[in-house]
């Protein structure tokens, strides 16, 4: 995390690309998938001649066909890097838990499909490496004893290699990056508007890097294989072939024995570990208008829209919550227009709603903090479960109010702190843009705030009585300083709200 | 709603982010740091092993799979073992009893006996192994891949095969001295037409 803040203060928070990882191995793949477009249009495919056009490629065409090789050597390596990354942040982040177990169990898959990809990319240059890991690779199928005779006899010697098992080479490496891509969607199929691709600056920034990389560091081959010598000295590309030493340090049955560990272990994380796990949100039909906006926000596609069942003459939709795939964030709820403070009646109840976060104890909480607080000037925070320590804030002239994510706050309750609930501003405080722990809580937010998003913000309420502060929770110190700037400018310039104004406020709410 | 919305007077603090001279050199200077870094941890994991290569200094990342005074002898035979039952020819009764297409005059057992291998390189016996015949059946071939590291000069290779049932003995064997080079892949094959070893 601290690291993270690092990147942030150079990157600014909006081009992290730690933020961005999961989009970041899309692009690479793509820029992989062209590169490989180009190399295969012009790479000849036999056996005895292979290795000739790759030189081609790599010395006299230097400044296509070369570029072009190393720029997909590079990808795929930055492609691990990234899945790696990508892969620890989750789990770091406790983002593999509960329903979201399906991404990080498909994400297994795509770890082995990924090296295997690279793997058999590097037997096509049919050098020393190439022989060296095909042999190893075939032979450690071939431990498994299901072929009639071993895979392996086919690089015994010179000659015993022929053109047509090179071609089920190529087939292989063009068929398991496409199997790679089917799980890579897989992997994203619970997600509603997943990112796959980054931020521009990110992409163009990340291009350049590798075409640098490439330029200055050209991929290059080893000596043409030789069947009838065993490569000696090997220039390992070690983001892939690490498994090649560990295979011939342990041998093929610990090595079969290694992997199968590994991946289970892996995938079924999500279910050994102990979690909390939330209580799915629930719908009221009585309050639910079938509108759809709870369908729409919802990050992990757990609101369906299906046919009124309770034959409500005007409204012909209503909200379903698919419990397996709700993580409790409380979009829905944030974005339901039932969701108004402003009703009447002890309780509110709303179309949508986190029984363990109600809005209406929101609600309550709300003003129980504007009753509390003493100072010249009431500020209220607006936190999410993952974002600062929000106790910590709390003083005569700070209450605050947890959310479960800061997309559970709809814009009614904004209009209500600074009007009815006697608020002088507000502050939102949640995860980084594009770190958000439910996915899209900051950026729907954002687009709520700023009217591109509905239900939006109303222009009339004044932009400068809120404040937003996103931040991670070793962040204490700017939410501190961004919460105590904000106090200073609301009692400085006045901006303290009068009762007339509040007045007004009031008129503008019941509009 | 969108066209309303003008950033100076409707966005929130803190959602535009404000870049000033400090923070742009700062961020000059970090995303040159970061690039060289990150190229640095690409490419050296990637690729270095190429570029650090040189005739005085041994290059740290390269992998030896073999150390230069080493050679490979690699064994690979596929071979049946005999029937662990001789053949019986069938009398006329028993033919008569068999469907017309099944009349074959002889009545053979499928399994096949287990083959023996056993390799000895200047009289130490490197690798002895005992292969199954492959099949539900126990009727398919009994199959030796196995790879021996060996130090290079004159050596005296010695394999013997044994497919028959018996205890003691061989059927087949070859032996040879051999020169190996360094980084030399001798292979042993068995030539299944001329029912004799092959080296190549």
């Amino acid at each position: 995390m601290y690291f993270e803040g690092l990147l942030d203060a150079i990157f600014g928070q909006r081009f992290n690309p730690v933020y961005h990882l999961g989009a970041l191995c899309w692009f690479f793949y793509w820029i992989v998938s062209i590169t490989g477009i180009y190399l295969f249009l012009v790479f000849d495919t036999g056996v005895n001649v292979v290795y000739d056009s790759i030189e081609w490629l790599t010395h006299d065409q230097w400044w296509l066909g070369g570029i072009a090789r190393s720029l997909h050597r590079y990808a795929s390596d930055a492609m691990v890097f990234a899945m790696l990354i990508h892969m620890l942040r989750e789990f770091a982040l406790d983002r593999y838990h509960g329903v979201r177990w399906f991404a990080w169990f498909t994400g297994v898959p795509i770890i082995w499909l990924l090296l295997t990809s690279g793997i058999t990319g590097y037997w096509l240059v049919w050098d020393e490496l190439a022989q060296y890991m095909a042999i190893a690779s075939f032979e450690w199928l071939d431990w498994l004893s299901i072929f009639s005779e071993p895979i392996a006899n086919n690089f015994l010697r010179e000659g015993s290699l022929g053109d047509r098992f090179f071609t089920l080479l190529i087939f292989i490496h063009i068929f398991v990056p496409l199997a790679l891509l089917f799980v890579m969607w897989i992997h994203l199929l619970r997600m509603a508007r997943a990112e796959i691709n980054p931020p521009k600056a990110i992409a163009w920034g990340a291009f350049g890097l590798l075409m640098v990389l490439s330029l200055v560091f050209p991929a290059v081959s080893h000596p043409p294989a030789d069947l009838s010598k065993v490569p000696v000295v090997l220039n390992l590309d070690w983001w892939y072939l690490f498994v090649y030493p560990a295979l011939d340090w342990m041998g093929a049955g610990a090595m079969w024995a290694t992997a199968i560990i590994f991946s289970v272990v892996l995938s079924i994380m999500p279910f050994i570990i102990p979690h909390r796990a939330p209580t799915p949100a629930v719908v009221n039909l009585d309050n639910c208008n079938g509108c759809g906006r709870c369908f729409e926000d919802c990050p992990f596609g757990a609101v369906t829209m299906q046919p009124r069942t309770d034959g409500h003459p005007s409204y012909e939709f209503e909200a379903i919550v698919k419990e397996s795939f709700c993580t409790a964030c409380g979009t829905c709820s944030g974005a339901c227009p039932s969701s108004s403070p402003y009703r009447r009646g002890e309780e509110l109840i709303t179309g949508i709603d986190l029984p363990d976060v109600p809005l209406t104890a929101v609600r309550a909480r709300l003003n129980a903090e504007a009753k509390r607080l003493t100072g010249d000037v009431k500020i209220v925070v607006f936190g999410c479960e993952f974002g600062g320590a929000l106790k910590e804030l709390e003083s005569d002239v700070v209450g605050t109010v947890q959310m479960s994510c800061i997309a559970q706050v709809p814009p009614a309750f904004i209009e209500y702190a600074l009007s009815r609930a006697g608020f002088d501003g507000l502050v939102l405080s949640a995860c980084r843009p594009g770190d958000c722990y439910h996915r899209l809580g900051v950026h729907w937010t954002e687009e709520r705030l700023t009217g591109y998003r509905d239900p939006y913000l109303r222009p009339k309420i004044p932009r400068d009585a809120i404040r937003v502060s996103w931040a991670r929770p070793t962040e204490m110190g700017k939410i501190r300083r961004e919460l105590g700037e904000f106090v200073q400018d609301v009692t400085n310039s006045k901006k303290k709200l009068t009762h007339d104004s509040r007045v007004e406020l009031e008129s503008v709410a019941g509009e | 709603m969108r066209s309303e919305i003008t950033p100076d007077k409707y966005f929130p603090k803190g959602i535009e982010e404000k870049v000033t001279l400090a923070v742009l050199i700062r961020r000059i200077i970090g995303l040159s740091v970061f690039a060289i870094l990150t190229m640095f941890i690409l490419g050296f994991f990637s690729a270095a092993g190429h570029f650090l290569t040189s005739e005085t200094s041994p290059n740290p990342l390269a992998y030896h799979y073999l150390a230069e005074n080493q050679a490979m002898i690699k064994v690979s035979i596929s071979h049946s073992g005999k029937r662990i039952t001789e053949c019986k020819k069938r009398t006329k009764a028993e033919l008569k009893k068999l469907p017309p297409n099944m009349r074959a005059a002889m009545s053979c057992e499928r399994e096949r006996t287990p083959v023996l291998l056993v390799m000895t390189v200047n009289d130490e016996e490197v690798y002895r192994h005992v292969s199954r015949p492959k099949g539900l059946s126990k009727d398919g071939a009994s199959i030796f891949y196995q790879k021996l590291v060996v130090p290079t000069g004159v050596h005296e290779v010695s394999i013997q095969m044994r497919d028959s049932v018996r205890d003691e003995g061989y059927d087949f064997e070859y032996k040879e001295k051999i020169e190996l080079v360094s980084g030399r892949n001798f292979v042993v094959t068995f030539d299944e037409q001329n029912q004799n070893f092959k080296v190549y």
